[in-house]
């Protein structure tokens, strides 16, 4: 305790400078744990919105399902009737999935059909909209994205042209009912949302699936012909980009985190230069070399202990700020092709902010503790008379 | 003046009102039809040409037709597509380009790839050519094309796997050719057109000679327009010719 | 009086070491950090134009307006003339028409009966003698197996492909493709090599053919979906440079009411670049000044230390009669000798870092599925002009700073004092 309070005088009395060092390793505390936050604001945002508006708790695919080769979906559908009893309960939500020409304005684009429950209770996902009755035009729920690249608006009408299981051409208007605002692209780009039930009586395929969605947490005994792919599978893609996303900036943390190792190592050094008497002093008034080691070495942790109060309190305010108003990106986020809004908001776990500040404390600690060693090898009578503690060329 | 109005009225009204002749099977008028373009062997020779929004191509082929299930086209012209050649056989189909020497089956989604660049699709040429083996018929009205009467049929599909759930036609009532066809989904919307725009003679039979296809929803096709410039009716054709190896064979 | 204090600063090594040392580590690292900021953004600049943006790209506007689907029944003709034209306009760029295509890879078994079928994306360039094409996508170093086309008949294929159609370099392909017309078209190729990209969305199914080759093979003669237009020295790439190219180019060859009229996009007009690099740019901005801020402080702190540890030696200097004044001067002079050494050495040292990190990167491998931006997987430092002297702001600036503020203490000094103070 005496170290303690010695140590926290000799800063205070060190005045400005010591405030520097704090201010330097407060500013480094902030910035990694802010920037931190906002990678795993972008992590969870992107994957929750995932999780919430498309993946649920997994998908159950036709084994001929592949997301990345959809031009030929004729083959990837199936019944789902022995699974029927969780589809009543809702624990899975089936979709079916369709290749179809559109026509809005006369010309043709190629698209998905996607049909699903408009009482599905798996999602947060408009379906509801799709209840709108109306007379034999085919009601269509498209993203914002679809919305642009097809160039149509609410209420619009178009041609929708597909075929049937047996192959025989149909074609019928549909009338955008909805455009949502979705960060999520797998669930926007190149599709076209209509009734499950309307698009399976379209194509005769009655009471089959391209793939199904679970509730999370429901797992089927017998998946038969059906393929899982938990929600971790799912959304691994995502949680790899951020990661190596971060991982370039840990080479920047890195070099902050040198920069205030330099800073301490610095004072440290200095300090030792300039305070060899009063080691000396120390040391013939009765305290081991050791013990002197350790007060410093323990002053120079109080820069970084004193740097993370000083966070606490720089931090606490732009944190905040930004956790609850977010922050703006623009539309720059839609084009990495992630499920994020344009609105970050940054999320600080208890356990980031603690693990940043532990690691920076014990390297701060490692970093005071090398000057501090040399004091350990110095002789009192040396250390009072006020000599060198580091070795000048020549000298004996 | 006024009664010269209340004169046509009248006889408008009588004229609707006569009993008009009623009309004929449609089936019998769609077999009608089918007899006319069936023939044990056929050999003819064609210019397809084709229009989109900034081209014009012209494509030759001969093409070897015996019955309803065998085909086999050879393409002359233009240059690049020279010595390509294409076979059917019942529901299946190949194609094979001398310059790979492949011989490659057209299926699964390659089938709605279009032909040559055309408005018609691989799988539009698929397509049986009976149409009273596909579809019911019938007989809708009366109407007059190109200064011919016709029948207009209307036609409904037998079975399911059909591309065209339905379709119109307007056939010459004398000369039993189709004149115009329509060709609907399952819902009732207009996706394909086709007239014909001149028709020949041969051995007694009308043939159409030049014929446009069109595809309706999209917009920017400018049409398809095929010509039959010479045929050659129950012609020899010896069995060589509708078998792979003929592919290759220059 | 200079050659005096550099002497001082030499033969004292306690006066000047320490104080180098911290000043060269921390304009060290200010250096780093800031080419490792740039090569961030270069990275994406560069690797956007070099695959897929150019620095400017000629279509057609109804190209344009799908260009994310590549379509080629829209793509340019008469591209021979259009290049020509582009060379008198902007004698100071490289223009290079390339094809994106897709299509399927078909393997033939006996007899040429197909065995498997896999759908691929392609990419046709110029690999004619004398085109730059073969640096620019760097095919010499993502060739992992093989040699490069040599005839117009060969092409390069991603591992993805070949795992799945399981061929190898040597082996003949067949591409079966839609024509710029729309007719099918089938055409041979020879696997002439492997290429890795390193970025797994196109490692998957990704192919390179030479332009005359597909050319032929899609009937694409002196067509191209796309040109391309590079600076001839990449340094000179400038946003507001290709804006006023674009700006001339369209009002003199654009036709408003001709869709097939050539319109010229910059490398910021697609795949959202704009938006990218300007939040890049901003966050990069605010990351280098606080860089520099913090290295700022750092020097700061080291400048006031090092006139604590020679109050000893002012205090002698001013006991022998030199003014305050000058000794306050002189401290300032050798501050910035020192910062000025030090940035120096760092900027050198950083430089050696810098240009390691150019030229090697760091791997960080575990990459994304799908993303426009195609960073690859090495990220890499870049050396730009900024690199040069950024060090030099903090390091000059700081320990200055930091003698001018710690250096005021010596007015403060009474003579009186100074005989106690030196006891030793």
């Amino acid at each position: 305790m005496l170290l303690f309070k010695l140590a926290y005088r000799n800063i205070r009395g060190a005045g400005l400078r010591s405030f520097l060092n704090i201010l330097v390793m407060s500013i480094i505390f902030v910035l990694i744990v802010w920037m931190q936050g906002l990678y795993e604001g972008v992590t969870v945002q992107a994957t929750t919105d995932m999780i919430r508006e498309d993946v649920a708790g997994g998908h159950y695919r036709h084994p001929a399902y592949d997301p990345n080769d959809l031009v030929d979906l004729m083959e990837a559908h199936q019944s789902y009737q022995p699974q029927q009893k969780a589809v009543d309960r809702h624990d899975l939500e089936p979709v079916l999935m369709i290749n179809a020409s559109v026509y809005p304005n006369g010309r043709m684009q190629s698209a998905l059909l996607k049909g699903i429950r408009p009482d599905q209770a798996l999602l947060d996902f408009p379906a509801h909209e799709l209840k709108t009755q109306m007379d034999g035009v085919i009601p269509a729920l498209i993203g914002k994205r679809m919305a642009d690249m097809m160039q149509v608006a609410l209420g619009d009408e178009f041609i929708i042209q597909w075929r049937d299981r047996q192959g025989t051409f149909d074609a019928a208007t549909a009338r955008i009912v909805h455009i949502m605002t979705t960060i999520v692209p797998t669930i926007d780009a190149g599709q076209i949302w209509i009734p499950l039930k309307r698009l399976q009586e379209m194509t005769g395929m009655t009471d089959e699936a391209t793939y199904m969605i679970a509730r999370p947490g429901f797992q089927l005994q017998d998946p038969q012909n059906w393929e899982y792919y938990s929600q971790d599978e799912l959304v691994h893609s995502i949680v790899n980009l951020m990661e190596t996303k971060s991982s370039g900036g840990m080479f920047l943390y890195l070099i902050l985190l040198l920069m205030a190792m330099l800073s301490i190592f610095d004072t440290q050094v200095l300090a030792i230069f300039k305070r060899r008497k009063e080691i000396g002093t120390l040391v013939a008034l009765g305290m081991t070399q050791k013990e002197v080691s350790r007060l410093f070495t323990l002053e120079g942790t109080m820069f970084g202990l004193l740097g993370a109060a000083l966070a606490v309190i720089l931090g606490i305010p732009i944190c905040l700020y930004t956790w609850r108003n977010g922050i703006n990106f623009g539309p720059v986020m839609d084009s990495f092709n992630l499920a994020v809004s344009p609105i970050i908001y940054p999320i600080y776990t208890p356990e980031m902010i603690a693990a940043t500040f532990i690691l920076v404390l014990f390297l701060v600690m490692v970093i005071s503790g090398i000057p501090a060693r040399k004091i350990a090898s110095l002789r009192p009578t040396d250390a009072i008379a006020g000599r060198r503690i580091y070795k000048v060329r020549g000298e004996k | 003046m006024k009664k010269y109005y209340i004169v046509i009225i009248i006889s408008i009204f009588f004229m609707s009102a006569l009993p008009t002749a009623p009309l004929p099977d449609g089936m019998e008028i769609l077999k009608q039809v089918d007899d006319n373009i069936t023939a044990e062997n056929r050999i003819m020779t064609s210019r397809m040409i084709v229009r989109n929004r900034r081209s014009e191509r012209e494509i030759k082929a001969k093409t070897w037709i015996r019955g309803m299930d065998q085909a086999f086209t050879e393409y002359l012209s233009p240059a690049r597509e020279q010595g390509t050649k294409m076979l059917k056989e019942k529901d299946r189909m190949w194609i094979y380009s001398p310059s790979t020497d492949r011989i490659i089956q057209i299926a699964g989604h390659m089938l709605r790839q279009s032909v040559m660049g055309s408005d018609l699709s691989y799988e539009d040429m698929m397509e049986d050519p009976i149409l009273s083996n596909l579809y019911t018929a019938k007989t809708l009205s009366v109407d007059t094309l190109q200064e011919r009467l016709c029948w207009i049929l209307v036609l409904t599909s037998k079975k399911e796997d059909i591309a065209y759930h339905s379709r119109k036609l307007w056939v010459d009532q004398e000369r039993k050719i189709i004149l115009r066809e329509e060709r609907f989904a399952k819902g009732g919307t207009l996706l394909k057109e086709t007239d014909v725009l001149h028709v020949f003679q041969i051995d007694g039979r009308w043939y159409p000679k030049e014929i446009l296809y069109r595809n309706v929803l999209n917009q920017n096709s400018e049409g398809t327009r095929f010509i039959i410039e010479s045929l050659e009716l129950d012609a020899e054709i010896p069995d060589w010719r509708f078998s792979k190896a003929a592919l290759r064979r220059s | 009086m200079i050659r005096f204090l550099i002497k001082g600063l030499l033969r004292d090594r306690s006066r000047s070491l320490f104080p180098l040392i911290t000043v060269t580590i921390g304009v060290a690292l200010v250096t780093l950090g800031d080419s490792w900021v740039d090569g961030a953004l270069v990275d994406i600049i560069d690797n956007n134009a070099r695959l897929e943006t150019g620095h400017v790209k000629v279509v057609t506007r109804a190209y344009k307006e799908q260009i994310s689907s590549a379509p080629n029944d829209l793509a340019l003709l008469g591209t021979k003339d259009l290049i020509n034209d582009l060379e008198k306009e902007f004698t100071n760029m490289e223009w290079t028409p390339r094809i994106r295509f897709g299509g399927l890879l078909d393997v033939a078994g006996e007899e040429g009966v197909t065995i498997r079928q896999v759908r691929g994306s392609g990419l046709a360039v110029d690999l004619s003698e004398g085109s730059k094409e073969i640096e620019r996508l760097d095919l010499n170093k993502i060739l992992v197996q093989g040699h490069l086309p040599q005839t117009s008949d060969e092409i390069l294929l991603s591992p993805g492909l070949m795992e799945n159609l399981q061929v190898e370099v040597g082996d003949e392909v067949t591409l079966i493709s839609s024509s710029m017309y729309g007719s099918m078209v089938i055409h041979n190729f020879t696997i002439s090599g492997k290429i890795r990209f390193g970025i797994v969305a196109l490692d998957r199914n990704m192919m390179i053919a030479p332009l005359e080759g597909i050319r032929y093979a899609l009937n694409m003669e002196d067509a191209a979906g796309e040109i391309l237009g590079y600076f001839k020295d990449p340094g000179e790439y400038d946003k507001n440079l290709t804006a006023s190219m674009k700006e001339y180019f369209n009002k003199t060859y654009h036709n408003p009411k001709d869709e097939f009229s050539p319109y010229l996009l910059t490398l910021r007009d697609q795949n959202f670049l704009n938006d990218i690099l300007l939040l890049y740019e901003n966050a990069m901005g605010i990351f280098i000044f606080i860089f520099v801020l913090i290295m700022f402080i750092i020097l700061w702190n080291a400048g006031l230390m090092n006139g604590i540890r020679r109050y000893g030696e002012m205090g002698l200097r001013l006991a022998i009669g030199e003014s305050a004044h000058h000794i306050y001067l002189t401290s300032i002079a050798e501050a910035v000798f020192i910062g000025l050494g030090g940035s120096v050495i760092g900027t050198l040292i950083g430089l050696g870092f810098a240009g390691y990190l150019q030229n090697y990167g760091v791997d960080v491998t575990g990459m994304l599925e799908s993303n426009s931006l195609y960073m690859s997987n090495v990220i890499r430092a870049r050396i730009s002009g900024s690199t040069f002297y950024i060090g030099f702001i903090p390091g000059v600036l700081a320990t200055a700073l930091g003698a001018i503020v710690s250096g005021r203490g010596i007015y403060k000094r009474k003579t009186a004092q100074l005989f106690k103070e030196l006891e030793v």
